[in-house]
């Protein structure tokens, strides 16, 4: 079926393309390979800035905590964002609209804000320790925030919207026929939604799944601010090169390796999920 | 014909409105913006303005790596410039990235000597100081040095530190007895021993200079390293939180001009015009940050200089940062901090 599209598409279907190449061209691939050329070049040809990367447990081991933490707000968002995308395709179009809302208002917010915000809710003083500490049922109050659960809440909230769009896209294509024919050859309400509806919405999940872990690798606001010594992240030392220490050729090597570990990710999500039926690849 | 002569005049008016505020500018400044950068604009440039008929721009931006960007890439922008401690203005200098100070325009006379360098001049002066939780720890009962800092059983309580070696290796040694003015060159070991005692108990590392005062003030943490002028800020606004002058270190955020600025020497006059003790008083009474003329004391209500890191009485509790060690050691250390952190 994608042959017949592509066969289809006459030659002012290209040329409309060539803006949007121009455009990725100058303002993606030039800068990425001038970044590229930055870590090698230092002033001259030289692998030490990856040499030191890999060699330096600080880094290794700050690579990993970003890439676990990133795991971790993945399935969180998941886990929170599938029910919403499904109570989405559920209700009347008026409901969806309201909810809609709901779920990209986060966005109007600035993101210091949100954060402070949540130190508010979670903190020492803050709104959960004191209605526990009013009910008598903890007498000291409870480290909510500057750990690991803080940071996890504080980017869940940020990215969920990017896990349930891509969800709710893909269960508004599935076909409910299906469902109903599931009913008819007698499955029950979870046998049809676990045998049909879930693997027909698997590449939302996928999609979702990619682009909030991507969005997670590179998060550096809500860990600098609501995390402990254990959520430093890849990010943070990343700004502290270039922006401090003004090193900007082993600032690029960290980014690069950032980019290939999310690549790496991206091609094992696609291999599993089918991401291209995302992307319109097929239908 | 008239559609296409509308897009020109649209894309001139465009132009002209992006370039407006630095083309039409004799001299461009970028600091910090907030409660700083306000009294930069009205203590200095609504002055100097008045006062030499050019017109200054500005730019509230603390991004370094622009002023990087902008040398390398030949598009200087900016005049002057907010930068940092002296230690980092010589390892830019190093790498080119300067203008040298003409001191034929700005006249030494009058001013602090130690913040006159080659290629950067003190701006304000300013203390990391230990801050407290004034409710719990009433005045006069309250941690006075960073030995009462790292003894939690005689005062428990979370505590709140930098996530950046500055000053924290400078408090590892005092916590572990070493007198302020013996503290250079610093042992770097013994610091980092010393820190471990106190790692555990520290809640929050603290990155952006507003946060240890906010955290006071919410009472999230109940002692906490911070510069003067933010906690003396949240004081004023009736947060219960204390200031200890004794063991702070006193350090002086500096001005640097971008190598190849296109208006050097404005920048040099503008900075000769700034160190008028009147104009320094006023900054100092904004923002607790007293600057580089030793006569603004004079200008200066004397209820109100005691808080400032200069005054006499705080300036002989301090210890006095040595930026020659920083520099000579600053990317080793940097990277000793970091593994310590994570560890």
């Amino acid at each position: 079926m994608t042959g017949k599209i592509l066969q289809s598409r006459s030659l002012s279907d290209y040329v409309l393309i060539i803006p949007v190449l121009v455009y990725l061209l100058f303002f993606f691939i030039y800068p990425l390979l001038k970044m590229f050329l930055i870590s090698i070049f230092d002033p001259s040809f030289t692998l030490k800035n990856y040499i030191r990367l890999l060699q330096d447990p600080t880094y290794l081991k700050v690579i990993f905590t970003t890439f676990r933490l990133s795991l971790v707000v993945t399935i969180s968002s998941l886990l929170v964002g599938y029910p919403v995308a499904y109570l989405l395709n559920c209700v009347e179009p008026k409901v969806r609209q309201v909810l809609m809302i709901f779920i990209v208002l986060p966005f109007w917010t600035s993101i210091l804000v949100r954060v402070y915000a949540w130190m508010v809710i979670l903190g020492r003083k803050g709104i959960i320790n004191s209605i526990l500490m009013g009910l008598g049922l903890i007498s000291t109050p409870l480290n909510l925030v500057f750990n690991t659960f803080s940071v996890t809440i504080g980017m869940v909230h940020f990215l969920l919207p990017f896990m349930v769009f891509p969800l709710y896209s893909i269960m508004e294509g599935i076909n409910k026929d299906l469902i109903k024919a599931a009913y008819n050859l007698g499955a029950t309400p979870s046998k049809a939604f676990i045998k049909v509806f879930f693997p027909l919405s698997l590449p939302g999940v996928g999609a979702g799944s990619l682009i909030v872990f991507i969005l997670a690798m590179g998060f550096f606001i809500t860990p600098a601010l609501l995390g402990g010594r254990r959520n430093i992240v890849i990010a943070m030392l990343l700004e502290k090169q270039v922006n401090v220490m003004l090193n900007w050729s082993f600032g690029s090597a960290i980014a690069f390796v950032l980019l290939f570990l999310t690549l790496i990710m991206f091609n094992i999500s696609n291999r599993f999920l089918g991401l291209d039926r995302i992307w319109g690849g097929k239908s | 014909m008239g559609r296409k002569a509308f897009g020109i005049l649209m894309m001139v008016l465009f132009l002209g409105l992006i370039t407006h505020s630095t083309m039409a500018a004799d001299l461009v400044i970028s600091f910090a913006g907030g409660a700083a950068g306000d009294a930069v604009k009205d203590c200095f440039i609504k002055p100097f303005e008045q006062a030499t008929g050019l017109k200054v721009g500005f730019e509230a931006t603390h991004e370094f790596s622009k002023l990087k960007a902008m040398v390398q890439s030949g598009t200087v922008t900016w005049d002057l410039a907010e930068g940092p401690s002296i230690d980092f203005v010589i390892l830019w200098a190093e790498e080119g990235l300067l203008e040298p100070l003409d001191y034929t325009i700005i006249d030494k006379k009058g001013l602090y000597q130690e913040t006159l360098h080659k290629y950067g001049i003190g701006k304000a002066f300013y203390s990391t100081v230990l801050g407290y939780n004034s409710a719990r720890y009433p005045k006069g009962a309250h941690p006075t040095s960073w030995k009462d800092f790292w003894d939690v059983k005689k005062f428990p309580g979370a505590r709140c530190l930098r996530n950046a070696p500055d000053n924290n290796l400078e408090f590892g040694l005092m916590a572990d007895g070493v007198p302020p003015d013996k503290l250079y060159p610093l042992d770097i070991d013994r610091a980092f021993r010393s820190l471990d005692r106190i790692k555990p108990h520290v809640k929050v590392w603290w990155d952006a200079g507003a946060q240890p005062a906010q955290l006071l003030t919410d009472q999230e943490v109940d002692m906490a390293s911070g510069w003067n002028g933010r906690i003396l800020y949240v004081q004023k606004q009736g947060a219960k939180v204390g200031l200890e002058w004794n063991q702070g270190v006193l350090m002086f955020s500096s001005w640097v001009v971008p190598k190849g600025a296109p208006h050097a020497k404005n920048a040099m006059k503008f900075l000769n015009f700034s160190h008028q003790p009147k104009l320094q008083a006023c900054y100092a009474a904004a923002v607790g940050y007293p600057g580089v003329s030793v006569k603004a004391v004079d200008y200066l209500d004397s209820k109100f200089a005691s808080d400032l890191p200069t005054y006499a009485e705080n300036y002989k509790k301090q210890a006095v940062m040595n930026y020659e060690w920083w520099r000579q050691n600053r990317k080793k250390v940097e990277d000793l901090w970091n593994a310590w952190m994570v560890k």
